[in-house]
C-alpha cells in the first residue's frame, strides 16, 4: 500500500488533484470539483487542523537517587513495562493494546506476533487445508497423496494463529473429516479389489 | 478484539477486499483466500474521509446492457421457427448479463473512497459504493467525534480559508503533495487542454462502422466486409491510445465510458459475428482456410436470408452508433464548458 505526503489542512480533489475550498466539506451533500467536474463528498474531522504534536523529550534526571530510563540513563523514569518491568521514559513508553510496552518489547512481539495490533498479514492455513481436502476431488486418483497432506496441514497448524478476524476452526475440522473419508474410500477400494 | 463487518467488495480474479470496525480502529481486510493483509486507521487519527463518483458502475451498466440488448436481438431473431441453438444460447448469455445487471443497478452508484490520516491517502477499496460509504461514515461519525471532538462547518471555513487564496505552486498542498503536482499540471491544462481529438477519431470510425454494418443489411459485398473489419480494428487500436491518454488528461467522464462501452461491444460483436461467420458455414472453413477466403465467407452471407444475423448486425450498428453519437455530444459539452470556463 502507498503513501502519499500530506500538506497541512489542504485536501484536494482525489480525481485531478486540484486544491478545494472547505466551504461544501461536511455539507452531506456531493459537489462538482471546478477544474475536473469530479462529482465529490468530504467529511472532516478535527484531525485535520490538529497541529504536529509536540514531541516528547524526556525529562533530565534531577536527583542521582531517582530512577532512570532504561534504555536512555539520563533521562527520568515515568513509567514501567507492562511486558518486562523495564523503568522507561517518555520518550521509550509507547502504549498499546492498553499495556504500556517499551521497544524492545514491541520488536519481540511484532516479530513473534504476540502482539495483534502489530500483525500485517496472517496465513490462513485452514483455508490450504480446506481446499487440499477438496480441489484435488476433481480428478479423484490424487488424493490418495493430497488427503494425508490435508491432515496434516490441519493438525500441524491447528494451534498457529490464523485471522485476525473472527473465525472458528470450522474449516480444519472439516478438512481433516473430508480427508479421512476420501482415505476410507481408498482404504475400502483396496479391500474390495483384494478380495 | 472484537470487529464489527462494515462493508466488502470484490476486486480482480481471486481478491476481496472487507472492512471492519473495532473499538479504537478500523481494520481494512485485503485477502486472497490463503492469506490477509491488514492495515489499521485509528480513529482518533483519521483526518477525512474523501469519496468520488467514479464512472466504473456507468461502464459495467452499458456494457452488460448492451450485452442484454444483442442477446436479446440473436434470441429473437434465431428463435424462427421454435427454438434454436442460438436462440437457446442466447437466451442463457442474456439471462446471466440482465442478473448483472440489474445486481449492479441494485447496489448503487460507484465511487473511491479515501481516508486521510497525518501518514498519507490511502483508497479503502472496500468502500466502492456511495451508498455504503454513506452508511460507515455515518456509523464512524460518533465514534470519532467521541474522540476527536466536534467541528462545526463555519470552524472548517475558517481553517481551511487560509489556504484558499494561495496560488496552487506555493501552496502548503504544494509541498512534495502528489496532488499538487497535478495540479499544476491541471493549471496548464486550463490554457492548453486536450481538445479530445483522438477521442472524436473514434467515436466518428464507430459511426462508420455502424454505417457499413447498416449497409451490410441492405447488400453485403466482400468490399463492405473489408472496410467494416479496417474501421473496427482502427478503432480498437485507437481506443488503447485514447484509454491511456484519458487517464492523465481531463475528459468528460461520459466520453470516459462511452470508450469503454464502445470497445466492450466492438469486441463482443466481433466474437459473436465470428460465431455466425463460423456457424453459417459449416462444412465449408478448412485448415488452412485463407484470411481472403474468410472475406468471401462473410461477404457470402446475405442478411436478407438470415434473420437472426440479420437482427445481430442491426443490434450491433445501433449500439455502436449511439455510442459513437453521445460519446462526440459528451465532447462537445466539454469543450463548449472549458470555452466558458477560460479566462
Amino acid at each position: 500500500m502507498t503513501l502519499t505526503a500530506l500538506g497541512p489542512a489542504s485536501l484536494s480533489c482525489s480525481g485531478c488533484g486540484m486544491p478545494l475550498s472547505g466551504e461544501r466539506f461536511n455539507s452531506g451533500d456531493e459537489f462538482q470539483c471546478g477544474n475536473c467536474g469530479a462529482k465529490l463528498e468530504i467529511e472532516v474531522f478535527p484531525a485535520l487542523f490538529r497541529g504536529a504534536e509536540a514531541v516528547m523529550r524526556g525529562e533530565e534526571l534531577s536527583a542521582a537517587d531517582e530512577a532512570s530510563c532504561f534504555y536512555h540513563p539520563q533521562k527520568t523514569a515515568a513509567a514501567l513495562c507492562n511486558s518486562c518491568g523495564r523503568f522507561l521514559c517518555t520518550l521509550c513508553e509507547t502504549e498499546l493494546a492498553g499495556r504500556c510496552l517499551c521497544p524492545s518489547c514491541i520488536d519481540k512481539g511484532r516479530h513473534n506476533e504476540e502482539i495483534e495490533q502489530l500483525v500485517t498479514r496472517r496465513t490462513l492455513h485452514d483455508s490450504m487445508a480446506l481446499s487440499m481436502a477438496i480441489l484435488p476431488m476433481l480428478f479423484f486418483f490424487v488424493t490418495v497423496v493430497t488427503a494425508p497432506i490435508a491432515i496434516y496441514i490441519a493438525i500441524h497448524n491447528w494451534k498457529r494463529p490464523g485471522s485476525i478476524l473472527p473465525r472458528s476452526r470450522f474449516r480444519y475440522v472439516l478438512a481433516i473429516v473430508i480427508a479421512f473419508a476420501q482415505i476410507a474410500g481408498w482404504g475400502a477400494l483396496l479391500v474390495k479389489l483384494a478380495l | 478484539m472484537k470487529y464489527k463487518r462494515l462493508a466488502s467488495s470484490r476486486c480482480g480474479l481471486g481478491k476481496w477486499h472487507t472492512l471492519w470496525l473495532c473499538e479504537d480502529h478500523l481494520l481494512a481486510v485485503e485477502s486472497s483466500g490463503y492469506s490477509e493483509e491488514y492495515a489499521r486507521y485509528y480513529l482518533k487519527d483519521i483526518q477525512a474521509i474523501v469519496t468520488r463518483r467514479s464512472s466504473w458502475g456507468k461502464v459495467l451498466n452499458a456494457v452488460s446492457g448492451s450485452l442484454v440488448a444483442i442477446s436479446l436481438c440473436a434470441g429473437i431473431g434465431g428463435y424462427e421457427n421454435g427454438p434454436s441453438p442460438v436462440s437457446v444460447t442466447a437466451g442463457i448469455f442474456g439471462g446471466f448479463f440482465l442478473i448483472l445487471l440489474l445486481w449492479n443497478l441494485f447496489r448503487g452508484p460507484t465511487c473511491c473512497c479515501q481516508v486521510r490520516t497525518p501518514v498519507g491517502i490511502e483508497k479503502l477499496h472496500a468502500l466502492d459504493r456511495i451508498r455504503s460509504v454513506r452508511k460507515v461514515r455515518d456509523r464512524l461519525r460518533p465514534l470519532i467525534g467521541q474522540l476527536q471532538g466536534g467541528i462545526t462547518r463555519k470552524e472548517i471555513i475558517e481553517l481551511t480559508g487560509k489556504y484558499k487564496d494561495v496560488s496552487p505552486a506555493v501552496s502548503p498542498a504544494a509541498k512534495g503533495v502528489k496532488g499538487a503536482d497535478s495540479a499544476a499540471s491541471v493549471a496548464e491544462n486550463m490554457i492548453s487542454p486536450y481538445r479530445g481529438g483522438l477521442h472524436r477519431a473514434a467515436f466518428l470510425l464507430l459511426i462508420a462502422d455502424a454505417g457499413l454494418s447498416l449497409l451490410q443489411i441492405l447488400h453485403n459485398s466482400k468490399a463492405l466486409v473489408i472496410l467494416s473489419t479496417f474501421a473496427s480494428i482502427a478503432f480498437l487500436c485507437l481506443a488503447i491510445i485514447v484509454l491511456v491518454k484519458q487517464q492523465s488528461r481531463p475528459v468528460a467522464s461520459l466520453a470516459k465510458w462511452m470508450t469503454w462501452g464502445g470497445l466492450a461491444t466492438m469486441v463482443t460483436g466481433s466474437v459473436i459475428g465470428y460465431f455466425f461467420m463460423i456457424f453459417l458455414n459449416i462444412g465449408k472453413i478448412k485448415r488452412g482456410t485463407t484470411q481472403d477466403q474468410i472475406f468471401d465467407f462473410y461477404a457470402a452471407i446475405e442478411p436478407a436470408d438470415h434473420p437472426s444475423y440479420a437482427t445481430f448486425i442491426f443490434a450491433y450498428a445501433v449500439v455502436i452508433a449511439v455510442i459513437g453519437i453521445a460519446g462526440l455530444i459528451a465532447l462537445g459539452r466539454e469543450q463548449r464548458s472549458f470555452e466558458r470556463r477560460r479566462p
